[in-house]
């Protein structure tokens, strides 16, 4: 690897936290089972339990990392990752969720409560209602436009609330030192 | 190595119930192929009440591949690995590493919570993983950046004529899957 020591920061973060946050996502979507459950309601509660704590280690990778083209970066691997693992809906789901952060946190920063908190909203929420319509789509299944406005709200309330998690514990992090 | 690729391959062709019992009987935890059983259990129960059968093999399949990747961590020999890929074998050692590092430092946790007599709390799990993590990022980069894991580069080993077939015949089959799938 000859890089510039930034871009290897860079790298070696995202991929870091692009991979905790996919393995414990592969493993708690694996044990509740629920990627299995069908119906009307069913395809919409996959993403409830994906939005917890894997949603928090993205969000406090994209506080660890705290430099441009950190989001878009691990976006781009967690797609790799969801790619490889043959889930196309949620790779795509990622890359559009890794430009929409990128966008947002040029404008806001990465860290402190406001930026923490709308960077993780907007990532959760996007990734949330994203993966439902792109994975109907992928599966071949009606959704019901009453339905999907009401979990949109839900997914982006729930992240908000992440939000908040991520940065007391992001603060936590920089107050003892850990992160700098 | 190759065996486990050939077997994920296959996976990917038929509805992977051998393969999973096959490399689960590998691996042989327990743990994992009783909640692997209940979860396959349940999507199939799930998935013929809603006439969506065909797609069954996903599970079992992604079921293959975690383990696949379980009886790689384990039996994989990583000095080996760094031995024939030079360089180019670190990233895969690490992927090798992962998970047995985090379960480690998972079991430390918990039972240093039992022997202090604290209850379990997810921000006490969650927060000690978090610094483990950024640790881990940390200690990665200085390594890329000393090369603490030797300076010593490779030429890829010359590969033969059966050694592309056979390469080729893996990759037939996984495209082919997809042409079945549609």
């Amino acid at each position: 690897m000859h890089m510039k020591r930034e871009t290897r920061r860079l790298v070696v973060y995202s991929t870091v936290f692009s991979i905790a946050s996919f393995g414990v996502a592969a493993a708690m979507s694996l044990s509740a089972g629920l990627f299995a459950v069908g119906g009307p309601v069913g395809v919409f509660l996959d993403p409830v339990i994906n939005l917890t704590v894997p949603l928090l280690l993205i969000s406090i990778g994209f506080q660890v990392i705290n430099s441009k083209g950190g989001p878009l970066l691990m976006g781009l691997i967690s797609a790799a990752l969801f790619a490889v693992a043959f889930l196309p809906f949620l790779a795509l789901t990622n890359v559009v969720v890794g430009l929409a952060v990128e966008g947002s946190s040029r404008i806001l920063g990465y860290r402190g409560m406001r930026a923490v908190v709308v960077n993780t909203a907007l990532a959760g929420g996007l990734e949330g209602i994203v993966s439902v319509l792109l994975g109907a789509l992928f599966v071949g299944y009606l959704i019901n436009a009453t339905l999907a406005l009401i979990f949109t709200v839900a997914y982006f309330a729930e992240s908000s609330v992440i939000g908040i998690m991520s940065q007391s514990l992001g603060s936590y992090l920089l107050k003892s030192g850990v992160l700098k | 190595m190759p065996a486990l690729i050939l077997i994920s391959a296959t996976a990917a062709l038929t509805n992977g119930v051998l393969q999973m019992g096959f490399t689960a009987l590998v691996h042989r935890k327990w743990r994992v192929i009783v909640i692997e059983a209940a979860v396959v259990a349940a999507s199939f129960i799930v998935l013929s009440n809603f006439h969506r059968l065909y797609l069954f093999p996903f599970a079992t399949r992604i079921m293959t591949y975690v383990n696949s990747y379980l009886i790689a961590s384990e039996l994989v020999d990583r000095p080996t690995v760094l031995d024939v890929f030079g360089e180019r074998g670190v990233p895969l050692v690490i992927a090798l590493a992962y998970y047995p590092t985090f379960i480690s430092v998972g079991r430390e946790l918990i039972e240093n919570l039992k022997v202090r007599g604290l209850k379990f709390s997810p921000s006490k799990v969650v927060l000690p993983l978090l610094v483990f993590t950024i640790k881990v990022a940390n200690e990665l980069e200085a390594a890329y950046t000393v090369k603490l894991y030797g300076k010593f580069r490779r030429t890829l080993p010359k590969l033969g004529l059966w050694d592309y077939l056979f390469v080729l015949s893996s990759v037939v089959v996984s495209c082919l899957s997809l042409v079945i799938l549609r």
